[in-house]
């Protein structure tokens, strides 16, 4: 009886209080959305003329001659790579390469742009960037976060608007979408600090997490300011052994009420018989309780603690809450200490550049916090975002590293990173458009320096005079070897990825060689990988007799050898073989045709284990 | 080819020739039990005379505790103090000096090893403080830093040999930088699995393999005179690399089963423990540097539990490899080395939790001639505060330069146009730690 009734209470409870968190939540992103005002299309060729000019004017004030331009097949594997995330396929490259119209490349920037495989390559590496600075975490929600991210680039969401999803939504249910982002941190709110303004405003501030930070501007107080936006994040994830997430909560709530909350139902778990749990789909039921097993029973002296340091939180008597505390079970107490250090820490919230921050009545931080990250007037979101995107495309930013705008010494052309900032703001954050733009300049199209000396090619490489060469990621390398294997073109397959790559990536992401200063794993050639690509899976019989697969397309007699080697080499290397190449593979065609698998095992091996295979150039 | 036994061979002291070493390795990789006397003999001593090559040449291993444990509950405790928590102190031989009770091995070895107890940084990051502890500078994003163990395989190891110089065990690999992929670690990911790939496909025979790699050369030809020979030249080594690995006749050395049961363990089942056995293993075949990674140690919830479990894997692999380098006389050439990127705060936090402290902290260091027995440096009563002989990263670093025997004002270029030297020229040898 008094089971029942008591489990109508907390359900009714746990009824009005959703209602009126969620009620709370869309006001808050009512604040923060702006209005659909009418925003400029983002300007491809005026800003393609702008970057042009600004590079032609340094390499002539550098005395630096660039690079010849890349060839076509060059071009498109480049392309392919930095936009999808794998090699293209032969029959793409033999058409692309055959085709005399003038805007091919052109036609071919606009087809990737729009293609699933290149919103999902781009949803993959946020979704690492953002995830993984919280360990096991990523590993649980990377696939939610990267559907959702694949999903809204692929819809052509602007990134402001991206950006306010990532950081201020808020809600439970199956599929945590863009919450997978804080989710993954909802116990550790200096990490999803750091993480934040790393991200999204290139500023490495989580060295000021424990002191003022040794070289850069960045303050502790500073820091304890900005994540003070986050202290309004309330969030449980939970994960059954051998699942992937099955239940998670992420709500706005003021750290008091919080603080209330728990208390409350800390409660009334130990208060009667002790038997009773928190309600049964109460939202904040998920929120974490040291463990699942019944609670001792406790003494109703403490149990009186609990209520009276209650009815302190809501007078907001914090000395005489500090006086209750030693009554207190340790559950309840370690939740009070929790509170009271973090409102010490975190209590007040302050913007970064020194912007005002008045709270608003029934706006959340995380909301205000959201819109003056995307604000058109924040002084590093825009450049940050250019940077990393430039980044990404030319192999190092203007300022490198990428996302360190504040600190860095190593800086090339710091105004015209501004200047394409203020583009990209004022053409409404729009990221396939500003890809567009850096693919379409003069500078991604050259090829790599031959200059002898090391010195001048890092000076030519510095200053996008000349391609900078560099090995492909172990996703790269792993699709690379999928495509290549394969005969036909491999489609983006909606956030599930094949068995065989998940085998590839499983065995050579270890295969990285270097942490440099920024903890971005700089993938190098390593005794790992050579081993894996000499004597593993993809170095005998790989080609398999699949269908339409890479052996069988060579063994094709329907076809001239010469159409057989390019096939080959376009489908491996993105690029017919050269003369010299073609003279001396000949006779490695012949008419038998055991004979003929042979001979592709073997030039399958050479590709696959070639530097040029395994080099983003 | 005969050898002369160098003496340290346990047991009957007769010389193993080489063409019979093989044939036992043999024997016991096709899985047949061989007596644990012939194990012993093979598996150390009788391949590191041969393999140690110049006498005297130094080596490395460092024992990297990822995470910054916490100083006042494993090499400096201060049981009593306000935030000292539940663990007692174990007495050491030492006057004045006791280790954690969770590390009895350490304490009851203490006039085989050194603690330092005064290390300092302004590094309170992890990414910056594992940095600075690997590479030995304030970390700059303009330098491509080698970590020590990269710098120990090029200035000291034989780039050479079968083995790669450096190999890093578990964790996370520390590159190179600007001395280049030769010195670049071989990461294996984990020591108890079986490595896999060191076999050519059996399809393939030898002259086949060399048909395979004139085309190979041709390709590589072509592309690097098209920009790319600096890729091609990485690549051309690690493959070479990869090679001599997978015809060495020390690869052996890399697998585990060869080692008794018994010897397994006194080292600790765990990756850890037989990390550090394969080590030991890896050292007496020739590889100048080796680093072996335990995880665990930032514990900002639940300190004492996850630190009392860290230090029982710790505990006996230590002891285990300290005594084993002793008894086989190689500890006065290599260098035991201890460490995290910091330590953790006197005070105790909600949760039974530490958070970083960069203040104070120890390390321990055995061997290559550091004065053994004794304690450096000293902290408050709260292990909080230096009080005595504060040594900074950099200072430690040309310590180690001059134990391992190599020049640290070496200068190198790197990316950019200024020079630099392997060492911190900013840090200053601490003398109580060099021999004599």
């Amino acid at each position: 009886m008094r089971w029942k009734s008591a489990a109508l209470f907390v359900l009714g409870i746990a009824a009005s209080v959703r209602f009126a968190f969620a009620a709370l939540d869309e006001a808050s992103l009512a604040e923060v959305a702006p209005a659909a005002a009418p925003r400029a299309p983002f300007p491809t060729s005026r800003v393609v003329a702008q970057i042009d000019a600004a590079l032609a004017a340094e390499w002539e004030a550098q005395g630096l001659v660039p690079a010849a331009p890349a060839s076509d097949a060059t071009w498109l594997r480049r392309l392919s790579i930095d936009l999808l995330g794998t090699i293209p396929a032969a029959d793409e490259v033999i058409a692309f390469l055959a085709d005399p119209a003038p805007d091919k490349r052109d036609r071919t920037i606009d087809a990737y742009l729009v293609d699933r495989r290149c919103a999902e390559n781009l949803a993959a590496l946020w979704s690492h960037l953002l995830l993984s600075a919280s360990g096991v975490n990523e590993a649980k929600l990377t696939h939610f976060l990267q559907r959702w991210l694949a999903d809204a680039l692929a819809n052509g969401a602007p990134f402001d608007a991206i950006v306010r999803d990532l950081t201020c939504s808020s809600g439970t249910g199956d599929d945590p979408g863009p919450m997978a982002f804080q989710l993954a941190y909802y116990d550790t709110l200096e990490t999803l600090a750091g993480v934040t303004a790393r991200a999204f405003l290139g500023l490495q501030i989580q060295c000021a997490q424990c002191h003022d930070h040794p070289f850069d501007r960045w303050k502790r107080d500073e820091f304890n300011r900005f994540a003070g936006f986050l202290l309004d994040m309330h969030g449980d994830l939970r994960v059954p052994v051998g699942k992937r997430v099955a239940t998670w909560t992420l709500i706005n709530r003021a750290p008091e009420r919080e603080l209330q909350a728990k208390l409350n139902r800390l409660a009334r778990a130990v208060s009667g018989d002790g038997a009773m749990g928190g309600g049964a789909d109460d939202a904040m039921a998920a929120a974490p309780m040291a463990s699942d097993a019944p609670a001792p029973p406790l003494d109703a002296d403490r149990v009186a603690a609990i209520g009276e340091a209650l009815r302190l939180l809501r007078r907001g008597d914090r000395a005489a809450v500090e006086a209750v505390l030693p009554r207190l079970p340790d559950e309840a107490r370690e939740l009070v200490v929790r509170y009271r250090d973090q409102s010490e820490l975190f209590g007040t919230a302050g913007h970064l550049d020194g912007a005002a921050y008045q709270p608003v009545d029934g706006q959340s931080r995380r909301a205000a916090l959201a819109a003056w990250l995307t604000a058109p007037d924040n002084p590093w979101f825009a450049q940050a975002l250019v940077n990393r995107a430039w980044g990404h495309l030319f192999g190092r930013g203007l300022i490198e590293p990428v996302d360190d705008l504040t600190a860095s010494k190593d800086r090339v052309l710091p105004e015209l990173l501004q200047a394409l900032g203020a583009e990209f703001a004022a053409g409404g954050f729009d990221l396939r458009a500003l890809f567009g733009a850096l693919v379409r300049t003069r500078a991604y199209g050259l090829a790599a320096t031959t200059t002898e000396s090391p010195e001048a090619a890092v000076a030519q490489e510095r200053r996008f005079a000349a391609r900078t060469l560099r090995p492909l990621t172990p996703e790269q390398l792993a699709r690379a070897l999928e495509q290549a294997a394969a005969g036909q073109r491999i489609d983006g397959s909606p956030t599930s990825r094949s068995r065989e790559q998940q085998r590839l990536l499983a065995e050579l992401v270890d295969r990285v060689t270097a942490i440099d200063a920024n903890e971005e794993r700089r993938v190098g050639a390593s005794i790992p990988q050579a081993l894996f690509l000499m004597n593993g899976r993809y170095s005998h019989r790989s080609g398999e007799l699949k269908k339409g697969g890479r052996l069988e397309r060579f063994l094709d007699a329907k076809r001239s050898p010469v159409e057989r080697l390019r096939d080959l080499w376009c489908g491996t290397l993105g690029r017919p073989p050269s003369e010299a190449e073609a003279t001396a593979l000949f006779a490695a065609l012949a008419p038998r045709r055991d004979d003929a698998t042979r001979a592709f095992d073997d030039l399958f091996w050479a590709l696959l284990n070639s530097a040029e295979f395994q080099t983003h150039h | 080819m005969e050898r002369t036994s160098g003496g340290r061979l346990p047991g009957n002291a007769r010389a193993w020739s080489r063409r019979e070493l093989l044939s036992v390795l043999a024997r016991a990789g096709a899985g047949l039990v061989a007596a644990p006397p012939l194990l012993e003999l093979f598996g150390a001593q009788a391949l590191a005379q041969e393999s140690l090559g110049r006498p005297n040449r130094k080596r490395l291993i460092v024992l990297w505790l990822d995470g910054g444990p916490s100083h006042l509950d494993t090499f400096d405790p201060k049981p009593g103090s306000p935030g000292g928590g539940p663990f007692r102190a174990l007495p050491t031989d030492v006057a004045g000096w006791s280790f954690s009770e969770h590390l009895p091995s350490f304490a009851a070895r203490a006039e085989r090893l050194t603690v330092v107890r005064s290390l300092h940084s302004k590094e309170g990051s992890h990414a910056r403080a594992r940095q600075l502890l690997h590479w030995g500078y304030t970390p700059n994003p303009s330098v491509a830093f080698p970590s020590l163990g990269a710098i120990v395989a090029h200035e000291v190891g034989d780039l050479q040999h079968d083995l790669p110089a450096f190999v890093q065990l578990l964790g996370e690999p520390w590159g190179s930088g600007y001395l280049g992929v030769e010195a670049a670690p071989y990461l294996i990911a984990d020591p108890t699995s079986r490595l896999e790939n060191l076999a050519r496909n059996g399809a393939i025979d030898a002259e086949r393999a060399a048909q395979r790699d004139l085309l190979l050369q041709l390709l590589d030809g072509d592309f690097a005179q098209r920009g790319g020979g600096r890729v091609v030249h990485e690549q051309a080594v690690q493959r070479r690399r990869a090679r001599t690995l997978m015809e060495s006749k020390l690869l052996p050395a890399l697998d585990l089963r060869l080692e008794p049961d018994a010897v397994r363990d006194r080292y600790g089942r765990g990756k850890f423990g037989q990390g550090v056995l394969m080590a030991r293993r890896l050292i007496e075949n020739g590889v100048a540097a080796v680093e072996v990674a335990l995880d665990g140690w930032d514990t900002h919830k639940d300190n004492f539990r996850r630190t009392k479990a860290l230090c029982d894997e710790l505990d006996p692999a230590f002891a285990a490899l300290l005594d084993d380098l002793t008894e086989r006389g190689l500890l006065a050439d290599t260098l035991v080395l201890c460490i995290g990127e910091f330590g953790r705060s006197p005070e105790i936090l909600a949760g039974e939790g530490r958070n970083h402290w960069t203040s104070a902290y120890s390390a321990v260091l055995a061997g290559c001639g550091v004065p053994a027995g004794r304690a450096i440096g000293a902290t408050d009563e709260r292990g909080a505060q230096i009080v005595a002989r504060p040594i900074a990263i950099p200072d430690l670093f040309a310590t180690f330069a001059a134990l391992l025997d190599f020049d640290g004002s070496r200068k190198f270029q790197a990316s950019t146009n200024r020079p630099v030297t392997l060492i911190d020229p900013d840090g200053a040898v601490v003398k109580e730690l060099l021999p004599g």
